[in-house]
């Protein structure tokens, strides 16, 4: 039969497109990699960690590349996003999982998967033309760009991520538990605060982590969104510059091969190796849990 | 509602205390509060989306997404990026359709239990969390410059299909995993190979996940922008046809083409004394056509459990 | 039995979507041999002009079709050195480096078109009193070491921090503003500016923020903000950004807009630049808002041609 014959063929095909991930990551790894290279030896780490002084095309000698105040924007919009995004994710998730009715549940979770689905730059359009008139009105903000138009749009784009992975560590912990703790007394909401949470701890922090994956890499909502200036902000309505952000505007202004085009690559580097520790901890986190509760 | 409980029989043995009062105010309390954060989710978001398609309406209509964008997209419609994403979409999904479905059935039928499906599992998540801007500079190093293709449509795509290749691996391997070990137990006891059952009965009876999986890869493919950026879509190009049939082939593989995410990009930062509605209208028009794509995967995803018969 | 039907549905399916993409590819390669492109990139203060050319060109043309995109003035000169541009846009001039690399990569020079003028206009927002500008306090506002944080430095009657708008720190804008206001070898100040990536963002940021000043194309002006006229010394006469200033040079800051090719042009290329420089091109980049070249000098860039 023809099949017999083809069968050792289309095992090698999916044996091949099996390894596509680990293909992909690496491929990834070293072609960002091969194109920073160069520069890694020559870089001064000193000013590129701690200096605001990033000059890429200087008007006098020596470019500066002190990446200071794009990390400080990076995890200042990260962290604000987050302070927004996870008590009203964690809360929801709660509402959902344990509250809400099943009719109130299915479009509950049906309206946070669409916004997932909305994508960044039209959240980075709405920080644009919608959010930053609105914190322009706040008393002493000149800049309707800033930190917090940033923080609360990552926030939104965090949520519906931390929801569905908090609301599965949630549906995770197993009935017994809310029974045992029900027959001892206790409401929903100490059920909640008193079992569920300790029991799906780990989850949760998987949740809060992805989300702080999510925010970090983030890159056209910030990139319209935060005002772009470099600088370390002293108030919450300062203009931020972040990492996704100077790479997506100044990768098109930067000479192929030149240090400015490696060191946005350093740069890009650098997210690739946070976000996928971030992740690769935030799995084990959640695969650990699979494996306890079976 | 303490109230009622105190005036029934002071001291009884079912009233309410004190205690129990506080206790259930705090329930009150607290399961207002995460109802409210459902609502603070919800409701801004709604919002800002009404109100984005009220400023859009005045030019939401069949020539606007009909026509080609004229001066400087000032006027006319969206059709060269509308017809560009579709394209995008298309080819990447051709290409990472077959590589993900059949890396979703290596890993849920044949990879055994070791440390190196393990790790291919670990790709898979850290591929999944790489930063869609990290995507567009692999893309442009690795497809751009190292592989020649320069900035074009086949870049892209083969970009967008690396950034997308998690989702339908992990759309695929749930699909599979779904259905259940005695069907495929009752067909080796016939003696059929390994791939005469997935061929026969695994992948038949898992198509409904696996299309989720196309689906959400579509809509994520349509709404990206920093990895196309890098990769070869640009602001404007003249070259699209206004008539029908040439205006549906518009871009070839190594065309630099319109995308709508793009376009949207284009018009809020880059076009000037352009009208507000035609932003608003590009927004409303991207938005509709993901909500779209993804409420036609809830939609079949239901009904194709439904109508499962186990 | 049901399995073997949806079994013949799954691969129908795959056989429609390998079909189409086979059609779609076939239809590609059918309509590559049918007309010509050029690839046209760089400079994002042009990108307007250059649509306008290509969009306006492919009606006086057909079968030509340009391809134009943005992305910056580095971006272009890098498509030319990599061979996937034929024309790059640039509004500034082409660097000795870039120079030599082209000149090794293909063997050819780079061939220089002024195409136009841009005058770099300084907007405010449309609410601010201020009228004039000198280019010391220009420098005082934006140089490092410059005093100016506060709008009552500049003048009396205004109050407030002054949010200073720039373009993003590599774009060719950028670098002729820092030259014509620091002066040569000096810089902007490190921190706190605000930048934008395009040149419409500049001046729609100003539109809506009234306490900033920035610079952008004065062909994006709009009704939402003002431009100062920029004078030479304090107290001297401004020169507003218009056409007339910008040609005869009394307004301090333009600076010329450039096409740079790999050799001389040919074929399309060559009659694409060609109607760029004649009077029908021109009239384009004065409707895009920027400064078109005067006869003469219409003549003498045809005259680079040959």
């Amino acid at each position: 039969m023809l099949l017999d014959r083809t069968e050792p063929l289309i095992h090698a095909l999916i044996f091949f497109c099996g390894w596509s991930a680990i293909f992909c990551v690496t491929a990834i790894f070293v072609f960002i990699f091969k194109e920073a290279a160069p520069i890694v030896p020559r870089l001064d780490w000193g000013t590129f960690f701690f200096s605001l002084d990033w000059n890429p095309v200087p008007g006098g000698e020596e470019p500066a590349y002190g990446a200071l105040g794009l990390l400080v924007g990076t995890f200042s919009v990260t962290i604000l996003g987050m302070l927004i995004a996870v008590p009203i994710g964690l809360s929801a998730a709660v509402y959902i999982s344990e509250f809400a009715g099943p009719k109130i549940k299915e479009s509950f979770k049906i309206i946070i998967e669409l916004l997932a689905a909305i994508p960044s730059i039209v959240w980075g359009f709405i920080g644009l033309v919608v959010l930053s008139p609105i914190i322009q009105k706040l008393p002493g903000v000149y800049v309707g760009t800033n930190l917090l138009n940033g923080a609360i749009i990552i926030a939104f784009m965090a949520v519906p991520l931390i929801v569905s992975i908090s609301e599965d560590a949630l549906r995770a912990v197993p009935d017994s538990y809310r029974e045992g703790a029900m027959a001892l007394g206790a409401r929903k909401w100490e059920i909640v605060y008193r079992v569920l949470f300790p029991a799906a701890k780990n989850g949760l922090l998987a949740a809060c982590m992805l989300g702080v994956g999510r925010a970090v890499g983030e890159t056209m909502a910030v990139l319209l969104a935060t005002g772009n200036a470099n600088n370390i902000p002293h108030a919450l309505t300062d203009p931020v510059k972040t990492m996704t952000a100077t790479i997506a505007s100044e990768f098109g202004d930067a000479e192929f091969g030149g240090d400015h085009y490696r060191v946005l690559f350093v740069i890009g580097v650098l997210l690739f190796i946070i976000t996928c520790a971030i992740n690769v901890t935030s799995d084990i986190i959640v695969k650990g849990i699979r494996k306890k509760h079976g | 509602m303490g109230k009622a409980a105190n005036s029934t029989g002071a001291g009884g043995m079912f009233t309410a205390t004190s205690h129990d009062r506080r206790k259930a105010r705090r329930e009150g309390i607290a399961k207002w509060t995460f109802f409210c954060a459902c609502l603070l989710l919800i409701v801004p978001v709604l919002a800002i989306l009404g109100y984005i398609f009220f400023e859009a309406w005045p030019v939401l209509s069949w020539e606007y997404i009909w026509e080609n964008p004229r001066n400087n997209s000032r006027e006319g419609g969206i059709w060269a990026p509308l017809i560009g994403t579709f394209y995008l979409v298309l080819v990447s999904l051709v290409i990472v359709a077959p590589v993900g479905i059949l890396a979703g059935v290596y890993l849920n039928e044949y990879a055994p239990e070791n440390w190196l499906t393990r790790s291919i599992n670990m790709a898979v998540t850290s591929l999944a969390g790489v930063p869609s801007i990290v995507h567009g500079l692999f893309g442009a190093a690795a497809f751009v410059f190292a592989a020649g293709l320069g900035e074009s449509l086949l870049a892209a795509s083969l970009t967008i299909a690396v950034m997308t290749l998690p989702v339908i691996i992990t759309a695929t391997r749930e699909a599979l995993n779904a259905v259940p070990m005695a069907f495929r137990e009752a067909c080796w006891n016939m003696g059929a190979t390994r791939w005469q059952t997935i061929r026969t009965i695994v992948l038949p009876n898992s198509v409904s996940g696996m299309l989720t999986g196309v689906i959400l890869e579509v809509a994520r493919a349509a709404g990206e922008t920093a990895p196309i950026l890098l990769t070869g879509a640009i602001i404007f190009t003249p070259g699209v046809p206004d008539t029908a049939p040439d205006k549906f082939f518009p871009y070839y593989l190594g065309d630099q083409f319109m995308a709508l995410s793009m376009h949207l990009h284009a018009v809020s930062t880059q076009i000037a004394g352009i009208d507000k509605e035609m932003q608003f209208g590009t927004a409303a028009v991207l938005i509709l056509l993901i909500l779209f794509i993804n409420s036609f995967s809830a939609v079949l995803r239901s009904y194709l459990r439904a109508r499962k018969k186990w | 039995m049901t399995t073997t039907s949806r079994t013949k549905f799954n691969y129908s399916a795959i056989a429609v979507i390998l079909l189409i993409a086979a059609a779609c590819l076939v239809s590609c390669g059918k309509r590559q041999t049918a007309g010509q492109t050029i690839q046209n990139k760089g400079s994002d203060t042009l990108v307007q002009v250059a649509q306008a050319w290509a969009e306006q060109y492919s009606k006086v043309k057909e079968g030509v079709s340009v391809q134009v995109a943005g992305g910056g003035s580095g971006q272009g000169v890098k498509g030319l050195i990599d061979g996937t541009v034929q024309i790059a846009n640039s509004s500034r001039a082409i660097k000795d480096q870039e120079r030599e690399q082209i000149r090794q990569k293909h063997g050819k020079e780079v061939i220089e078109f002024i195409v136009g003028f841009d005058g770099i206009a300084v907007y405010t927002h449309k609410e601010n009193p201020l009228t004039t500008i000198s280019v010391e306090e220009l420098r005082k506002i934006y140089a490092d070491g410059g005093s100016y944080e506060e709008w009552n430095q500049v003048s009396a009657e205004m109050e407030g921090p002054i949010i200073r708008a720039s373009r993003n720190n590599s774009s060719g804008t950028f670098v002729f503003f820092r030259e014509a206001v620091c002066g040569k070898g000096n810089e902007f100040k490190k921190t706190g500016m605000v930048t934008q990536s395009g040149s419409k963002e500049v001046v729609d940021f100003i539109a809506t923020t009234e306490k900033a000043i920035g610079y952008s194309g004065m062909g994006y002006k709009t009704e939402e903000v003002n431009w100062l006229a920029v004078s030479a010394a304090k107290g001297g006469q401004g020169y507003e950004p218009t056409l007339k200033n910008v040609q005869d040079g009394t307004y301090p800051i333009a600076r010329p807009l450039f096409l740079y090719t790999v050799g001389k042009p040919e074929g399309a290329a060559r009659e694409y630049i060609e109607w760029i420089v004649s009077e029908e091109g021109q009239k384009i980049v004065e409707a895009e808002g920027f400064v078109s070249l005067t006869p003469g000098q219409m003549q003498e860039q045809r005259a680079s041609l040959d």
